[in-house]
């Protein structure tokens, strides 16, 4: 055999050995293939074997090419061994350890601030920015807070306005002096007597009221009282401040309204509404067909309120309002129903988490 | 209250339509709280006012007629009707065919269609007030007013909308006609037209048949009387009727309707007494004696006392004044003779007596809310007009007029400087004026200057200061268009300390650990209280007088039971989830029984309550595990990061917790609350025994005596690594970790060191346990070497067996 003749057959040998090679696609064929080949009878060692057949002057030569033959296989033969197994270990994992990404993540438990905590801090918050301090008061009110200092004198009819729950207790005349405040507006004056003007405060706390309960009234609720008392305070400022109130809380395209209403301890007195974020006025059930919600009762101090305090009505002047916080809260969830907020059911409560 | 529009233009010319009228309205603080529309539903053509010319029986029914109807026009129709009420020249209201009416027996509206009844054809019919939706009778046709021309469209004589306004108790004279004619001109600019009410009066004079004297002057400051001869009682006029209806009023007959019409269209109350009933020759305006009785116009005994103010004849109180007549002065068919009252009555006196009665009637409602004295006059004058016009009868000469307050017009003082201090913009007095003047208020200057003085209409008793006037300026020119401005002001002095600074914080963390918020009534009953034990034995828990659930009338002295009731509502929904869930708020102590204007103490509680299991039921990767004291610990732990103080739990126990399981928590030495697992006799009460349940309890004051909210207080980290070592420590079960781990805090090198296992069982001997704690070693200047560890690790433990007599378990 001449030189050529051992290369043809080595060529030979390494086409087909290729040829099968790319056709073999599991690990049992693949060692049947690495015997033919490389095997102890395979077709690259006979071909070794075969080089001391060949004639001395071209053995080292031939020895060579066989050589290299056989370290090309080998390489080749390492590779496909990887690849299918490495195909091989991808089917296995998909079929045991698959992620199911719809599955839920871990729950991490997720605590939630009553609304009407998350209201009453939103609506402070928005004050307290325009400078008013947040402060609180007594839930136990004498009546002399509750009503007389605020310019509601016993036998008053405007006393129908705030039907109140008495404590047991009498004075001598038989006058009950402590009830469950109807209101927050005796921190009007409890804050007015402990300090000169000028003043400016928010006071939000529980209120109460003898009053049968349906989908619209609480016998308990929290109102958020302001008041801001000084030198050159007017009935501008009043609007001002509560129509920039009226557009942090409900978007800053809504609209305030003030009409006419009456609240002894105010002069002018006032009640805001904004035109409806439901309809946008047109009209439908949030508003009762009316295109416009009320928020809030409001007013200039009376002169007779600031004189009990000591203030003098011809110099300070002041105006105060008072919103019920769940009202706000309502409109503000769209929740249509005042009795879920103390039925404290989790699921009313988690909402707001 | 409720006025019809018809009836208002007698007073006021309206050219605005309703719905913006009562917008006006409803801005100026008149609120109308619903409009009622008569007729909106009619159609001209079918519905026409027709005459009754011919009246035929039908040949195959009884009870049924066929009229002959003049449509007017030359137009004739005949039908066939069933009312028995039907008579020949009786003006009615006839419906064509394709008439809108309600059915009453449908009891819907309908399409009149044409039918054969009993044989006859009938196209159209006679109508009663219920199928026209104007009244509720249904027993006959409504019969019209002869001056009804006929084929005048139903809709051009009938149709109407009544306005229900709904009114602060500052303004009675809107509970009127007149009153509300009187805005509604203000604000379109308008005149009123007075009503008539001068008459020609008899021979008789009035002070020679009776006198009237008031004997508490305080609560009857003027009484006004009139006495008309020889009426005749009997049902009132069709539109007198028709008015008091609209108006919400029963008609009952002509002298007691012109009562209620004049009370209406004045606000003033008035009452008639027949003359012939009262004894003697004279009237009495004084207290009821003790328990003197009389029957109400309502048929009704009332037993009376001072100080409440009765009407009297010589021998007997005739009327509960200003509240309800009395039965024995009633006018009935057989009168003739009347006796008619405008008085005015103190409004306190009038309230207090009506809510001791329990009778709120329409002259209570008006004369509480005080009306001015000068209305009485008016008022008796108008009526008794009426009485003459449509009873009949003679008044006799002048008018009893008692008058005991002071003849005093109270002017007031309004310059354009004020106007423009409290409305933050300037206004020129002739605008001021021009608004006011419309509103009746008068002036005592000829001309305008900055400063003027005014008097306000006589039937307004709201007005007393400046500041009115400003409002009743403001708001008919308009509450929105007057100018709008931010606060200019200096913001005040604000003290750094803010209370509600720590309370907000614990609130966050409740909430970030998990915690849900709940907000409960402040209220609660006798057995709670008792069962918690939360009030000293001799003392008692602040109740209300008139609570609305008489079984829950105290105010809560503990937070604790109200947490526990929301985790029982919650637990009967949802037996499956865990539930955390807290309250802050308010606690009333006792009051001292000695002191009795004192206030109440109330202070603010935190109470936070766990159970079930530690995640939610839907975990697919995880077991669940019950949560327990050491979740409360945890939760608690978390609160005060970030507040300044040092935290502590001592073992104590105590009521309502299971025994072994009880903490106090203290910070800074100071005692803030308890924590432990709720005793099972509670658990049961509030049916929580499907898990433990674990609560903390805090009191918000004790905190605040210690806490702030922490400034962060940086120190620089060790810029050296760290190694740790796990001691596993056999030591007496009483030594507690916490002091293993204070002992070995102790030792400069170690940087920190925790528990991370506890065992007790058979590899240790009896009353023993093993505690495994790590211990991190790590220092600030340089990095730690193997053996200067291991020094320190044979300095702790020598520190830990000298002290607790604590030995290493693998040594």
């Amino acid at each position: 055999m001449d030189q050529k003749a051992y290369i043809d057959i080595r060529t030979q040998i390494e086409r087909k050995a290729l040829s099968s090679l790319s056709q073999i696609g599991t690990l049992d064929d693949l060692e049947s293939w690495r015997i033919d080949t490389l095997g102890r009878n395979g077709t690259v060692t006979g071909l070794l074997r075969g080089i001391s057949d060949l004639p001395v002057g071209i053995r080292k030569e031939a020895g060579s090419q066989a050589n290299s033959l056989k370290d090309v296989l080998t390489k080749k033969y390492e590779d496909h061994k990887a690849d299918i197994e490495n195909s091989d270990s991808i089917q296995t994992r998909n079929e045991s350890d698959f992620l199911d990404v719809t599955l839920p993540g871990r729950n991490i438990a997720l605590g939630s601030l009553h609304p009407t905590t998350a209201v009453v801090r939103e609506i402070c918050q928005v004050f307290e920015s325009m400078g008013f301090q947040t402060i609180e008061g007594p839930e136990v009110e004498l009546d002399i807070y509750n009503f007389q200092k605020l310019n509601i004198p016993e036998e008053h009819p405007a006393r129908d306005m705030w039907n109140s729950l008495w404590i047991d207790r009498e004075l001598a005349d038989g006058s009950r002096p402590l009830l469950l405040r109807t209101h927050t507006s005796p921190m009007q004056i409890r804050t007015m007597e402990s300090q000169p003007p000028p003043v400016r405060v928010v006071v939000p706390g529980k209120t109460y009221r003898y009053e049968a309960t349906d989908a619209t009234h609480e016998w308990q609720f929290c109102q958020i009282e302001g008041l801001a008392v000084d030198k050159d305070i007017t009935f501008a400022n009043l609007k001002g401040t509560l129509e920039e109130f009226a557009r942090r809380i409900f978007g800053d395209k809504r609209k305030a309204r003030f009409r006419c209403d009456f609240f002894p301890f105010v002069e002018p007195g006032a009640e805001v509404s904004i035109d409806c974020f439901k309809c946008g006025g047109n009209g439908c059930r949030v508003c009762s067909n009316t295109g416009w919600i009320e928020i809030m009762g409001a007013g200039m101090v009376h002169p007779k309120v600031l004189a009990g305090v000591g203030y003098d009505p011809e110099i300070y002047s002041g105006f105060a309002w008072g919103m019920g916080a769940e009202r706000i809260a309502m409109l503000k969830y769209g929740i249509d129903d005042i009795r879920h907020f103390y039925s404290n059911d989790m699921k009313f409560l988690k909402q707001f988490s | 209250m409720k006025i019809p529009l018809s009836w208002l233009r007698n007073y006021v010319e309206i050219d605005s339509n309703v719905t913006d009228l009562a917008h006006s309205l409803t801005m100026v603080g008149l609120e109308v709280g619903s409009i009622e529309h008569i007729g909106d539903k009619w159609d001209s053509d079918s519905l026409v006012v027709a005459q009754v010319i011919q009246l035929e029986p039908h040949p195959n029914a009884d009870r049924l007629r066929l009229p002959t109807l003049d449509l007017g026009k030359g137009e004739k129709a005949k039908v066939v009707c069933g009312a028995p009420n039907l008579e020949i020249g009786q003006k009615i209201v006839f419906a064509k065919e394709g008439a809108n009416l309600f059915n009453p027996r449908s009891g819907k509206h309908e399409i009149l269609k044409g039918a054969n009844i009993r044989g006859i054809e009938s196209k159209g019919m006679v109508c009663s007030a219920l199928e026209l939706g104007i009244g509720e009778d249904n027993g006959g046709i409504l019969v019209l007013d002869d001056s009804s021309v006929t084929g005048t469209p139903i809709k051009e004589l009938l149709s109407d909308s009544i306005l229900d306004t709904e009114l602060t108790p500052n303004r009675p004279d809107c509970l009127s006609v007149i009153g509300t004619a009187y805005e509604i001109a203000a604000l379109l600019g308008t005149n009123i037209t007075i009503p008539e009410s001068s008459y020609q009066s008899g021979d008789t004079k009035i002070d020679d048949r009776i006198k009237v004297s008031i004997q508490d002057p305080f609560n009857c400051p003027r009484y006004t009387g009139s006495l008309i001869e020889k009426v005749t009682v009997a049902p009132s006029p069709l539109w007198l009727q028709d008015i008091l209806v609209k108006s919400g009023q029963r008609p009952i007959n002509n002298i007691v309707d012109i009562t209620n019409y004049v009370m209406l269209e004045y606000g003033q109350p008035l009452h008639a007494f027949d003359f012939n009933k009262l004894e003697g020759d004279e009237i009495i305006v004084r207290q009821a004696t003790e328990c003197e009785s009389l029957e109400t116009l309502d048929s009704k005994l009332r037993t009376l006392t001072p100080p409440m103010l009765v009407i009297a004849d010589t021998s007997k109180s005739i009327a509960l004044a200003g509240i309800m007549g009395g039965m024995n002065t009633e006018i009935d068919e057989e009168t003739t003779d009347i006796f008619l009252e405008a008085a005015n009555f103190d409004a306190a006196n009038t309230r207090a007596t009506r809510s001791a009665l329990g009778l709120n009637t329409e002259a209570s409602y008006r004369f509480e809310r005080g009306i001015r004295h000068e209305l009485a006059p008016v008022a008796l004058k108008r009526a008794t007009y009426l009485i003459t016009q449509l009873c009949g009868g003679k008044p006799a000469e002048g008018i009893i007029d008692t008058f005991n307050a002071p003849h005093h017009i109270k002017t007031i003082e309004i310059t354009e400087t004020r106007f423009e201090k409290i409305l933050g913009v300037s206004v020129a007095m002739k605008d001021i004026w021009n608004i006011i003047k419309r509103l009746g208020f008068e002036k005592i200057e000829e001309d305008l200057p900055q400063t003027i003085n005014v008097t306000p209409p006589f039937w307004r008793s709201d007005i007393s200061i400046q500041d009115d006037i400003i409002e009743e300026y403001a708001r008919i020119y308009g509450y929105d268009n007057l100018p709008t401005s931010n606060l200019a002001s200096p913001i005040p002095n604000q003290g750094s300390e803010n209370p509600q600074t720590v309370r907000e914080h614990i609130r966050d963390r409740l909430v970030s650990a998990g915690m849900n918020e709940t907000i409960s009534y402040s209220i609660t009953d006798l057995e709670t209280i008792n069962l918690f034990d939360s009030i000293p034995s001799d003392q008692q828990a602040i109740s209300i007088a008139n609570p609305m659930d008489a079984s829950k009338k105290y105010l809560r002295p503990t937070l604790l039971p109200n947490v526990l009731e929301t985790l029982s509502r919650n637990r009967r929904i949802d037996q499956q989830n865990g539930l955390r869930l807290f309250e802050i708020g308010r606690v009333f102590l006792p009051l001292k029984t000695d002191e009795f204007d004192s206030m109440p103490v109330e202070k603010e509680e935190i109470v936070g309550a766990i159970t079930g299991f530690s995640t939610s039921t839907n975990l697919w990767s995880e077991s669940d595990r019950l949560m327990d004291f050491f979740d409360a610990k945890g939760i608690v732990e978390h609160i005060f990061r970030g507040l300044s103080g040092v935290l502590s739990f001592t073992k104590n126990d105590g009521t309502m917790y299971e025994t072994g399981k009880r903490a106090d928590i203290f910070l800074n030495e100071v005692l803030i609350g308890q924590i432990g697992e709720l005793k099972s006799d509670l658990s049961e009460f509030y049916n929580l025994v499907i898990s433990p349940v674990v609560i903390f309890h805090l009191s918000l004051e004790a905190i605040q005596t210690v806490a702030q909210v922490q400034f962060v207080n940086y120190s620089e980290p060790s810029r050296y690594p760290y190694s740790f070592k796990d001691l596993a420590l056999i030591s007496n079960k009483e030594v507690d970790s916490e002091s293993i781990v204070s002992t070995i805090m102790e030792n400069k090198l170690v940087a920190d060191s925790f528990p991370i296992d506890k065992y007790v069982g058979v590899e240790v001997p009896d009353g023993k346990q093993s505690l495994t704690v790590r211990i991190i070693f790590q220092s600030n200047e340089k990095t730690l070497s193997a053996k200067e560890i291991d020094r320190a690790h044979t300095q702790i433990i020598k520190s830990l067996e000298h002290r607790y007599k604590i030995s290493e378990r693998y040594s």
